[in-house]
């Protein structure tokens, strides 16, 4: 890559990152430190020198490790079953198993309620009496319930770095006489470990960083949701910001460490895609002895969103002591989906999420680029900063837009213009910041993607192609963006999957229906006292149903079975 | 092919859905030109239908135009208090450069500050070793930039106009008084009518009858730039089933009754830390233990009264009593409050949660996953109607505790600069009408009710209730025909509530934040080490039978300095509120871990 021409890019994204997220990320973080007109750092050292808040940071390490290791111990062993058999029923369990990932937020914990509650559905399947599997779970059940819910974003990578391993590389160890396990702790692992980085750093943040799950088990001692308790104290604590900051400075330690044990070797393949590796068939018995365990993780991650779809289909307040609603109703969809502003509010979802999905394309592509094929200082940094985003709190990152977008709005040139106020005044319309916001807080799928494609991607095919005269974006567009499609799908569909499904930057940003997105409305819709839960529910459920069928559909557009879409 | 073609007509059935089922919104006459108003509000779906919709029509009708009410949601008061302060200070910033004048160091929370001192620049005192010049210019430099805050601090206060500066918000509706009384205390909002020109008919009619109180019981129901609309008021939800599971078979009905350690991990909590309202519901639990301690020391209702009207006259320092009150009645309130701590921490300990979510404990309860709970009435209410079966039967019910539970008020305030003030004070004045007061109460589709959703709050109009007065009763007995609930009911009439009821803000109102910071450091952030410490007293035989372990539970913190009813209100005010959590939190841990070591020796010994 030029040197000149990368420099130019590595400017460009950094300019972007730093505008886009830095600066509102700074506005709402720099309350930590600039109080009372005065720069201090007494609330920072607060952070270490409080035992509380000390053991919510070691508490968020170790959920974070335990749930990276239990989403390893899931994502690897189906990972490897799906490329190396054929077996019944593999297309349908390969799309499956990607489902959970797709949890509609706030109905969610309702349907963790329904099933797992005193009076809920597994007790009366078992005949149990009110046992509270909620309240009694701690560490353990949030690490659970975090593995169940985010291996899928291991799996997609893992599969994908799977299924990129030249199988030459295999056979020739083979025939060399490493074989079984210790071909596969090697040979294969080694080969795919850019892509289980990817996949286990984003793991590691995000479990270390995650609110929604500890709420639900009321798992109060972790740094994620003391951030939460602070921010949402009445009055006006500098405190919340200062440990946002420690939070933000340790996930970029962690993967700085990560990166330095795990992500240093990254041994790319000539011949990557040259080639499909074989699969073998299996029938009968042992092709059920292999769905077994897809089978039975699917079956574990799905109890949230069975919990939801029969709260959805349940006539309120029926569903109690027993292990399925005892009346049922189509009326929650009839609610729901008739709901006046739910198609602008399906609109909007579609419209933020694509755009955000269509940008962070472009800029994961070119830090990925950055990151692995040029050799600028600083590039580790830029690295290393696009992981932050998944390190931020939804409601900080919120803040700050709407405090940007304040600030702008407020400037002459905003006030005197409709169409600068459409563009840049969240009150008037908030599409631009959404875009952002949703585009910002997924990037790192999308760079991690990328970054493991281009790793296990050789860089003397781009060479070759250069050699013989093709210039830097056709060497993309015929050579790289090809190669690396697998990843970039795979991140793709996390990043509109989970834009879909975002939270807080909807529920600040979006103030008027006519710009909603879909997570507000439902969120409007659990608002609604008695009925709230079940028609919210009903809308979740769609919401669910429409991404299963976008990932689905995805496949068949792309021509390519199920299951191998994620092979180069 | 086929799975293909199916998996398309699947997706396009899922697409399609929401299309076919899609029903057309309530026909509106509105259109560009006409007015609008802007309201940001807490309040749900249901409530914002409801009042845009009934609102537009009786502008209609009354100035010949119809409303299009832009509600603004942003999620709950926390975050709306947040957005409106960020919104005035940065509008407030570009209007004081745009004069022309400097936007120092400090502004934004200067501009806010309720206790802002606009009388005297701050004292400083020197540093060590600080030269004399050094001082004095530093002190000019302080003096300069007071004088700048505050010009500012008054301008901002004394101008009322959208082409000046505005969050470009009219109202804002919903929230508790706390939140209300904040937003005034920060500037952000004034009052809707020049002193003495309020409308006609609205507060008093034409008769001289009091139609909404200024406060009632002890409790604000409006100040000059806010007004209640609704009332709320706390009690407790809890669900049959789970009672009967736990061998409760009296239902509760006091605060007290859910100390009762069969309750343990088993009560749903909001956390006071979160919201007014519900700091507020705790402080109801502790101002009922100071009444039940002065009557138990034998002071009588009247005595009470004629006491707090004499210190209130003496204006003395926060404890101190003039010598025609007796010392026994002080130490009586001194003595209610620390019982009142007491009894929140036995019921934090019988805690399986304290949500940031007040609508999430009743759901919780209804479903059996929380056996009872602190909740709001309508929440609770409208929940334990979806609770019922074929027969009728309710497995859910909610009371509020007689003399336990105040009758606070969700008001409606106009903001500063509100680009379209004319038709904000013409909605504030709707909500207060009859024609606003029915959509809360009456069920939907009848005459002047809601259309859509019943919103099942209490109003605040006194002509809603029954009445002594043949005029008010009359109104009462029309307005009952077509309300969804029986508004002569003891329990719902927030005017009976209040009879058994009064407020007296001098025994906890200044304790307001030290409660949620006791309630924060010994329940929360030591929950773990509470229930485990709990846990090991009732294994032991309960707290009747291990007064050594509860005097040690129940022990106050003693940093910075022993916590009392005197002490308390001080601490939250001069000290650090960090480092007093976090001291707090450590002692908290530290004595329910002793706890936990003392039985454990007992059990040892045996």
């Amino acid at each position: 890559m030029n040197r000149a021409f990368s420099r130019f890019i590595f400017l460009g994204t950094s300019l972007i990152f730093i505008v886009l997220f830095l600066a509102p990320l700074g506005t709402v973080v720099q309350g930590g430190f600039w109080v009372n007109g005065k720069w201090t750092f007494r609330y920072l050292f607060g952070v270490f020198q409080n035992p509380i808040y000390f053991e919510g940071l070691r508490n968020s390490f170790l959920l974070a490790i335990g749930t990276t290791t239990l989403v390893t111990a899931i994502s690897i062993p189906l990972a490897w079953l799906t490329n190396r058999y054929d077996f019944p029923g593999k297309k349908w369990v390969s799309a499956l198993i990607l489902v959970p990932m797709i949890l509609p937020p706030f109905v969610g914990a309702i349907g963790f309620q329904q099933v797992l509650g005193p009076y809920g559905g597994l007790n009366a399947l078992l005949g149990l009496g009110p046992i509270d599997w909620l309240g009694r779970l701690q560490y353990w059940g949030v690490v659970s319930l975090q593995a169940l819910a985010l291996y899928p974003i291991m799996y997609l990578n893992a599969n994908a770095a799977m299924a990129n391993i030249d199988p030459a590389m295999e056979e020739a160890a083979a025939n060399l006489g490493c074989k079984g396990f210790q071909k596969f702790r090697r040979i294969t692992l080694p080969l795919m470990m850019p892509g289980l980085f990817a996949g286990g750093t984003i793991v590691f943040i995000w479990s270390f960083t995650e609110l929604g799950t500890p709420l639900i088990m009321n798992y109060t001692k972790c740094a994620s949701v003391q951030v939460f308790d602070a921010l949402k104290e009445v009055g006006n604590n500098p405190f919340p910001y200062a440990l946002v900051f420690v939070m933000l400075a340790s996930s970029v330690l962690l993967y700085a460490l990560g990166k330095f044990a795990l992500g240093g070797k990254a041994y790319a393949m000539q011949s990557k895609a040259a080639t499909a590796s074989t699969t073998r068939s299996v029938r009968g018995l042992r092709g059920l002895l292999v769905l077994l365990p897809f089978a039975a993780v699917i079956l574990v991650a799905f109890t949230p969103h069975l919990g939801v779809i029969a709260t959805s289909l349940a006539k309120p307040g029926s569903w109690y002591q027993s292990v399925l609603p005892q009346h049922f109703t189509l009326n929650n969809y009839t609610e729901a989906l008739g709901y006046e502003i739910t198609i602008s509010s399906i609109r909007n979802s579609l419209l933020y999420s694509s755009l955000a999905v269509t940008f962070n394309a472009v800029l994961g592509i070119a830090i990925a680029f950055v990151i692995v094929r040029s050799d600028i200082r600083g590039r580790g940094v830029l690295d290393a900063l696009a992981m932050l985003p998944l390190a931020v709190p939804g409601l900080v990152m919120a803040f700050g837009y709407l405090a940007i977008s304040a600030n702008v709005s407020n400037t002459d040139w905003v006030r005197n213009s409709t169409f600068w106020q459409n563009l840049l005044d969240v009150r008037t319309n908030p599409t631009l910041f959404l875009v952002i916001a949703y585009s910002i807080r997924r990037l790192p799928y999308m760079v991690r993607s990328a970054v493991a494609g281009l790793q296990q991607t050789s860089v003397t095919l781009e060479e070759a192609a250069a050699n013989l005269g093709a210039g830097f974006f056709t060497r993309m567009r015929r050579i790289t963006v090809p190669l690396i499609t697998a990843n970039l799908i795979a991140g793709g569909l996390l990043a509109f999957a989970f834009s879909m499904l975002e939270v807080s930057d909807g529920l600040m940003l979006a103030q008027r229906s006519d710009f909603y997105p879909i997570t507000k409305t439902i969120y409007e819709l659990f608002q609604l006292i008695g009925l709230g839960q079940y028609i919210a529910s009903a809308l979740g459920v769609w919401a669910m149903a429409f991404l299963s069928v976008t990932i689905i559909s995805a496949s068949l557009i792309l021509g390519k079975k199920l299951g191998a879409i994620f092979r180069a | 092919m086929k799975r293909n073609i199916a998996i398309l007509v699947i997706a396009a059935i899922v697409i399609a859905l929401p299309f076919l089922m899609r029903r057309p919104g309530e026909r509106s006459t509105w259109k560009p030109g006409d007015p609008e108003l802007i309201i940001i509000s807490p309040h749900n779906e249901a409530v914002r239908f409801e009042f845009g919709l009934a609102f537009s029509r009786w502008h209609k009708e009354h100035y010949g135009q119809p409303v299009r009410v832009d509600w603004r949601a942003i999620g709950g008061s926390s975050e709306i208090s947040r957005y409106l302060t960020s919104s005035f200070t940065s509008a407030a910033r570009a209007w004081w450069l745009g004069r022309g004048r400097e936007w120092p160091i400090g502004a934004g929370n200067a501009l806010i500050n309720p206790a802002f001192n606009t009388q005297n620049p701050p004292h400083l005192t020197r540093a060590e070793n600080e030269s004399d010049a050094d001082f004095a210019q530093r002190n000019a430099q302080e003096t300069a930039r007071w004088e700048t805050l505050r010009d500012l601090y008054l301008a901002f206060r004394a101008t009322d106009d959208p082409d000046q500066f505005s969050a470009r918000i009219d109202l804002l509706m919903g929230g508790g008084d706390f939140d209300h009384k904040m937003a005034r205390g920060q500037g952000l909002t004034v009052s809707p009518w020049p002193n003495g020109q309020r409308p006609a008919g609205l507060f008093i009619d034409d008769a001289g009858r009091v139609m909404l109180p200024d406060s009632i019981a002890g409790e604000t129901w409006q100040a000059d730039t806010y007004f209640g609309n609704t009332i709320s008021t706390f009690g407790i939800c809890y669900n049959r089933d789970r009672l009967r599971d736990l061998g409760i078979d009296k239902l509760p009905d006091q605060w007290e009754d859910l100390a009762d350690p069969r309750f343990a991990h088993n009560l749903g909590l909001a956390d006071p830390t979160k919201s007014g309202s519900i700091a507020k519901s705790f402080e109801m639990i502790v101002h009922q233990q100071c009444y039940n301690t002065l009557r138990e020391a034998g002071f009588s209702d009247d005595e009470i009264d004629r006491y707090e009207a004499a210190i209130a006259a003496a204006s003395l320092p926060a404890g101190d009593v003039p010598p025609t009150v007796p010392a026994a009645y002080q130490a009586a309130i001194e003595e209610g409050w620390i019982k009142g701590v007491h009894l929140l921490q036995r019921i934090g300990a019988n805690a399986r949660y304290f949500t940031d979510s007040a609508s999430k404990v009743p759901i919780d309860v209804s479903m059996g996953a929380a056996a009872a709970g602190v909740a709001i009435d309508y929440y609770a209410r409208f929940q334990a109607q979806t609770t019922r079966d074929e027969s009728g039967r309710e497995r859910m019910d909610y009371i509020t505790p007689i003399g336990g539970s105040g009758v606070s008020c969700d008001p409606v305030g106009l903001l500063r600069g509100a680009p379209n003030r004319d038709i904000a004070v013409r909605f504030i004045e709707f909500t207060l009408r009859d024609e606003g007061q029915k959509l809360w109460a009456y069920k939907p589709g009848t005459p002047g009710g809601p259309v859509k959703f019943a919103l099942r709050r209490i109003p605040i109009r006194r002509s809603f209730f029954p009445s002594d007065d043949p005029v008010i009763q009359k109104q009462h007995e029309e307005h009952n025909r077509y309300a969804a609930d029986n508004l002569a009911d003891p329990r719902i009439n927030p005017y009976a509530i209040a009879e058994h009821f009064t407020y007296h803000p001098r025994w906890t109102a200044s304790h307001f934040s030290a409660h949620s910071a006791l309630i924060r450091a010994m329940c929360l952030n030591a929950a773990q080490e509470l229930q485990e410490a709990w846990t090991a007293i009732l294994r032991a035989g309960g707290p009747d039978r291990q007064p050594e372990a509860m005097a040690i539970l129940q022990a106050l913190p003693e940093k910075p300095e022993p916590v009392t009813w005197r002490s308390a209100p001080k601490i939250m005010r001069t000290q650090n509120r960090l480092d007093v959590m976090r001291d707090w939190t450590l002692f908290y841990r530290a004595r329910y871990a002793q706890v936990v070591a003392l039985l454990k020796n007992h059990e040892g010994a045996r």
